[in-house]
C-alpha cells in the first residue's frame, strides 16, 4: 500500500524573538517526523516541550523560523488543505455568546456545507457528545468539559481525514475521557488519521500506534508504542487467586529453572477509570436527572470510513512512497528481550515429563490480560499440572 | 463570498449579543427623540426649532456612529485574537482576507442598519416638529426700531391672543438687559402703529412658509460672477511699481501686495456707496425652461454691513431682478434690512434668462433716512451674496446627507479593522482617534507647512522630507469638511448626488479599499498565535 505521509516536517524550527529581534525562546528545534494515513500518532512531552507550537505550525497559526512542513503535500497555510482537517485546540476557544447549535453552524458554514447537511451533522454530533438536550444554552454557561465536547464536535463537523487533538481530555470527566478515547479508536478503525498531543500518558498509551516524545523542542524518542514500551526482560502472569503453596511452588520452579529469587506476587486492582465509568453508567441507566452531560451516543454515522488508499489518492503531491521509519530509541531506554524464554522454559518444563499433551496444554501459554480481569485458566492449569507431576515423581 | 458573509453575519451577531449595539442604539434614540425636549427654547421660531433639531441630531449621530464603527472595527478582530477564537477560525478553510473583509462587512452592516433607523427617527421627528404640534406659540420679539427696542415675551395659545400680549418698549438701546428702568410695559394691541411693523411673530404662517422654502428643501446655489481680479491686481501692481509708488519693503513681498490689491478690488466690487447701485450677475441657475414660471420663487440670500454703523443697524435697500431684454424684471418691495444678519429676498423664476444667468441691481437707499448722509453697504465674501433655488426635496436631501455619513462610517470601519490587524484593541482605538484628528486638522497642517517652506517652520532641516510625507498622509486621510454634508443640509441647501458619488469614490472605493487591502496583507503575514511553550 502506498504510504505517503499526511504530515511531514523536515528540520522544523521555531524561535520566538523579542522586540529587538533577538532570540528569546527556541520552542522547536530541528524537528523531523511524519504522520501516516490511518494511524494514531501521539505527540508527547512535558509542559513547554513544543507540542502546541508544532501543532500551531501544522495549522498555519505560526510560521516556522526554519525548516519545512507539508500537510497533505501542501503548505499548511493552503486553504484547500484545511477543508480536510479537524482541530481541537488545547482549550476550546469557542464564542461565549453563541449556543452549541450556533457554534457548530458557524463552523459548518465555513466548510460551505449545505443547510441540510449542516443541520443533520449538527444534530448527530450533539447526540454523539451527549449535549443534544443543552443545544440552546450559550457556551458561556457551559462547564469546561461540556465546552470541550462542543469543541470536539466542531472538529468533526467536516468529517475530516486528519484530526488534530491537542490535549483532548483536558477538563473532561472520566466518562468524557473514556468516550474520547473510544472515539479515537473508532475513528482510527474507520481509517482516519489522528495526531494526538498530550502529557497524560495513560491517554496516549490507550490509543496511539506511534509516538514522538519531545523535550525542549527536540525529539527524544520516537517509534511504535509497543516497541517503545515492551519490557521483554520481565514476565507477568495473571491468574485467579492462588494459594500460598501454589505460589511457593511457582517460586520454586522459577528458582530452579531461572536461578533467580526475583519474583513479586500481588493482587491486581481495577482501574479507577473503569470503576467510575461503571458507577455513572448505572446512574444513567436509572435515569437520574442532570443538567450536565448525558450519555453520549454512538459515533455520528456521517463520519465516513476513509481507507488509507482513499487518503493517499487524495494526496496531491507526487513522490515515492516513504516507508514507516524504524523506531528510534533513545539511548537511555533499556534494551529489550529475555521474557519469552522464561515462558518457553515453563512450557518445556510442563511438556518434558509427559509424552502425551492434553488439549488444554495446546492453548496459548500466555495471553494478554483483559481489562476485565478475565484470565485464561488453561495457563494456570498447565503450570500447576506440571508442578504436581513433578511432586508425584 | 459565502465565507465572507458568514463572518459578517457572525460579527453582527457578536455585536448584538455583546450588547454593544444596544448601548449605542439607546444613545441614538435619546439623541434623535430626546433632544427636542432638551433644546426647547421660549421664543424660538419654528424654523429655528427645526433647524436646530436637525443640526443637533445629525451632528451627534455621526459622532456616535463613528465611535461605534471604531469600537466594533477594533474590537471584533482584537477579541478573536485575545480570546484565541482565531485559532479555530484560521484552522478552517477560510482565507485571511475573507476573514478581514467579513469583519469589516459585519461592522458596516450594523452601522447601515443603525444609520437607516436613526435617519427614519430624525425624519419623523423633524416632520413632527415642523408640523408645529410640539411648538408652543411662543412669541419672543426683540426687534430694533428707531431709537430703542421693542421686546415682547409671551406664551400664546393662539395667534389671536397676540394683541393681548404684553410688550416692553425700551428707549435704551441695550433693552431691559441693561437693568435700566427706561422700559415700559404696553399691550401689543396698544402699540403705536408705526411700531407694529417691527413686531415679528414667529408662529405666523409666514414662518412655516420660510421653514418649507428654506429648511425643508434642497436648494442649489449660484454664486456671484466675479471679474478677473487677479489680472487686474497684477496690472495695478505693475503700474504702481513703474510709478515708483511701492517701497523697498513692499517690493520684496510682491505676492503679499498683489493679494492685498486683489482683496481691495473684490471688496470694492461688493460695496455700494449711498445713493448708488451695483449690478451683479449670477450664472448656472439650472431651472428647466418649463419651470421658469411666475409662481416659481427663487431666493437671493445676503449678509451685508453698513460701513461705520453698528452691527445691528437697519439700512434701506432696493432690489431689481432680471432685465427687460431677455428676462422679466421684478422690483422687490423696499424695506430696511438689519446689517450683519442673513436676509432672503424672493423673486420669480421668470427673472432668470434662458441661458441660466440672472442680473440683479442693488440700490443703497440709506441716504433717504432723515438726518443721515448714508453709509456704504458691503456684502460679505463667500456666502454674503448668493442665489438659492429649490432643486430637490427635503427627503432626498436627507438621504444624500445620510449617504455621506455612511461613507464616513465605512471608512472609519475600514481604518479600525486595518488597525486591529496589527495592534491590540486600545492601541487600535488610539490610531483611529489619531485618524480623526488628522482628518480635521488638514488646514492647520497645510498652513504650518507653508510657513515651514519659508524656512521658519518647526520641522527645520527635515522639511524637504516631511513636507511630501505629510502631503501624502493628508491625501490618504480625507479632510472631514469635504464630506460633512450636515451644515449644507441643515441650511436647506442641496447635497448633490455628484458630491455623494465623488465622496463614495474617494472614501469607500479608494481609501477604504486601500486600508482593507493593507489590513489583509498584514493579517496574511501575521502569526495569529503567540509564544506558548
Amino acid at each position: 500500500m502506498d504510504r505517503r505521509p499526511i504530515v511531514k516536517t523536515i528540520g522544523l524550527t521555531k524561535v520566538f524573538k523579542d522586540f529587538w529581534m533577538r532570540d528569546r525562546v527556541v520552542a522547536v528545534a530541528d524537528l523531523n517526523f511524519e504522520v501516516y494515513p490511518g494511524e494514531v500518532f501521539g505527540l508527547l512531552g512535558p509542559n513547554g516541550s513544543g507540542k502546541s507550537t508544532t501543532i500551531k505550525m501544522l495549522l498555519g497559526l505560526l510560521y516556522p523560523t526554519r525548516g519545512r512542513i507539508s500537510v497533505f503535500g501542501r503548505p499548511p497555510t493552503d486553504v484547500a488543505v484545511k477543508s480536510r482537517i479537524g482541530y481541537l485546540p488545547e482549550e476550546s476557544y469557542l464564542y461565549r455568546f453563541l449556543n452549541a447549535k450556533e457554534t457548530l453552524n458557524l463552523y459548518g458554514r465555513l466548510f460551505e456545507q449545505s443547510g441540510a447537511v449542516r443541520g443533520s451533522r449538527i444534530s448527530k454530533l450533539l447526540e454523539m457528545v451527549g449535549l443534544q438536550h443543552q443545544a440552546r444554552r450559550r457556551m458561556g454557561e457551559y462547564s469546561k468539559g461540556m465546552a470541550r465536547r462542543i469543541g470536539l464536535a466542531q472538529a468533526l463537523i467536516n468529517d475530516p481525514d486528519f484530526l488534530i487533538l491537542d490535549e483532548p481530555t483536558t477538563g473532561m470527566d472520566p466518562i468524557g475521557t473514556a468516550q474520547i478515547k473510544e472515539l479515537i479508536r473508532e475513528l482510527a478503525k474507520r481509517g482516519k488519521t489522528i495526531l494526538l498531543s498530550s502529557h497524560l500518558l495513560s491517554d496516549v498509551q490507550d490509543v496511539c500506534d506511534r509516538v514522538t516524545i519531545l523535550y525542549g523542542g527536540q525529539v527524544r524518542a520516537s517509534g511504535a508504542l509497543d516497541d517503545l514500551l515492551s519490557q521483554k526482560q520481565v514476565t507477568q502472569i495473571v491468574t485467579p487467586r492462588l494459594s500460598s503453596p501454589t505460589i511457593d511452588e511457582i517460586r520454586e520452579v522459577i528458582r530452579r529453572r531461572e536461578n533467580s529469587d526475583d519474583m513479586e506476587v500481588s493482587h491486581p486492582t481495577e482501574r479507577l477509570e473503569h470503576y467510575f465509568v461503571r458507577i455513572v453508567e448505572e446512574a444513567q441507566a436509572a435515569s437520574i436527572a442532570t443538567s450536565g452531560v448525558q450519555a453520549g451516543g454512538a459515533l455520528a454515522d456521517f463520519l465516513s470510513e476513509s481507507s488509507g488508499e482513499q487518503v493517499i489518492e487524495s494526496l496531491i503531491e507526487a513522490g515515492k512512497p516513504s516507508p514507516i521509519p524504524e523506531p528510534v530509541v533513545a539511548s537511555n531506554v533499556p534494551a529489550t528481550g529475555g521474557g519469552r524464554e522464561v515462558l518457553d522454559d515453563l512450557l518445556e518444563d510442563r511438556r518434558s515429563p509427559s509424552d502425551s499433551m492434553d488439549s488444554k496444554s495446546q492453548a496459548p501459554a500466555v495471553r494478554e490480560v483483559s481489562s476485565s480481569g478475565e484470565v485464561d485458566r488453561s495457563v494456570i492449569d498447565s503450570l500447576l499440572g506440571g508442578a504436581e507431576e513433578k511432586r508425584g515423581e | 463570498m459565502s465565507k465572507v458573509w458568514t463572518i459578517a453575519v457572525h460579527t453582527v451577531r457578536e455585536a448584538v449579543r455583546m450588547k454593544l449595539v444596544l448601548a449605542f442604539a439607546v444613545l441614538i434614540v435619546v439623541l434623535a427623540l430626546g433632544l427636542p425636549l432638551m433644546q426647547r427654547q421660549p421664543g424660538a421660531s419654528i424654523t429655528m426649532t427645526v433647524q436646530a433639531y436637525l443640526s443637533w441630531a445629525l451632528w451627534p449621530l455621526g459622532f456616535v456612529l463613528s465611535a461605534l464603527a471604531m469600537f466594533m472595527g477594533c474590537l471584533s478582530i482584537s477579541n478573536d485574537l485575545y480570546y484565541r477564537q482565531i485559532h479555530l477560525l484560521v484552522a478552517k478553510p477560510i482565507s485571511r482576507w475573507q476573514y478581514v473583509v467579513g469583519k469589516w462587512l459585519g461592522v458596516v452592516l450594523v452601522l447601515t442598519v443603525m444609520l437607516i433607523a436613526a435617519g427614519v427617527m430624525i425624519y419623523g421627528m423633524g416632520r413632527f416638529l415642523a408640523s408645529g404640534a410640539y411648538h408652543t406659540t411662543w412669541v419672543s420679539v426683540r426687534e430694533m426700531y428707531d431709537g430703542g427696542f421693542l421686546l415682547a415675551d409671551a406664551d400664546l395659545s393662539s395667534l389671536e391672543e397676540k394683541k393681548e400680549s404684553t410688550a416692553l418698549i425700551c428707549n435704551d438701546r441695550l433693552g431691559p438687559r441693561s437693568g435700566s428702568d427706561s422700559c415700559q410695559s404696553a399691550k401689543l394691541s396698544e402699540l403705536p402703529e408705526h411700531l407694529d411693523s417691527y413686531v415679528h411673530v414667529y408662529d405666523h404662517p409666514e414662518d412655516y412658509t420660510k421653514l418649507r422654502n428654506e429648511i425643508l428643501t434642497a436648494r442649489a446655489t449660484s454664486s456671484l460672477v466675479m471679474p478677473n481680479f487677479v489680472a487686474q491686481a497684477n496690472a495695478m501692481f505693475d503700474q504702481k511699481k513703474d510709478q515708483g509708488l511701492l517701497s523697498e519693503r513692499e517690493l520684496q513681498t510682491p505676492d503679499k501686495i498683489k493679494q492685498e490689491i486683489f482683496a481691495l478690488l473684490q471688496g470694492s466690487f461688493r460695496s455700494i456707496p449711498p445713493a448708488n447701485y451695483a449690478e451683479y450677475t449670477f450664472d448656472k441657475i439650472m431651472i428647466p425652461p418649463d419651470e421658469r414660471k411666475p409662481d416659481r420663487v427663487l431666493q437671493l440670500r445676503f449678509k451685508a454691513k453698513g460701513m461705520g454703523y453698528a452691527s445691528d443697524e437697519a439700512l434701506q435697500m432696493g432690489w431689481v431682478f432680471g432685465n427687460s431684454v431677455n428676462a422679466e424684471e421684478y422690483v422687490a418691495p423696499l424695506r430696511k434690512y438689519v446689517m450683519e444678519r442673513y436676509h432672503v429676498v424672493r423673486f420669480p423664476a421668470t427673472c432668470v434668462a434662458p441661458d441660466g444667468t440672472l442680473n440683479v441691481r442693488v440700490y443703497n437707499l440709506d441716504y433717504l433716512r432723515q438726518g443721515h448722509k448714508g453709509a456704504t453697504i458691503a456684502f460679505d465674501a463667500g456666502e454674503g451674496l448668493e442665489v438659492l433655488y429649490v432643486i430637490g426635496t427635503f427627503e432626498g436631501n436627507l438621504v444624500r446627507t445620510m449617504f455621506l455619513i455612511w461613507c464616513r462610517l465605512v471608512l472609519i470601519a475600514g481604518v479600525a479593522v486595518f488597525a486591529a490587524t496589527f495592534v491590540s484593541f486600545p492601541v487600535a482605538c488610539l490610531l483611529v482617534f489619531l485618524f480623526f484628528i488628522l482628518s480635521s486638522s488638514g488646514d492647520f497642517v497645510s498652513s504650518a507647512l507653508e510657513f515651514g517652506v519659508k524656512g521658519k517652520g518647526p520641522l527645520g532641516p527635515v522639511q524637504f522630507v516631511a513636507e511630501p510625507l505629510l502631503k501624502a498622509v493628508f491625501w490618504i486621510i480625507p479632510q472631514s469638511k469635504t464630506y460633512n454634508g450636515v451644515p449644507t443640509f441643515v441650511d436647506g441647501r442641496n447635497v448633490s448626488l455628484n458630491w455623494d458619488m465623488m465622496i463614495f469614490g474617494k472614501l469607500v472605493m479608494l481609501v477604504t479599499t486601500m486600508f482593507l487591502m493593507g489590513g489583509c496583507l498584514i493579517f496574511q503575514k501575521r502569526q495569529v498565535a503567540e509564544l506558548s511553550v
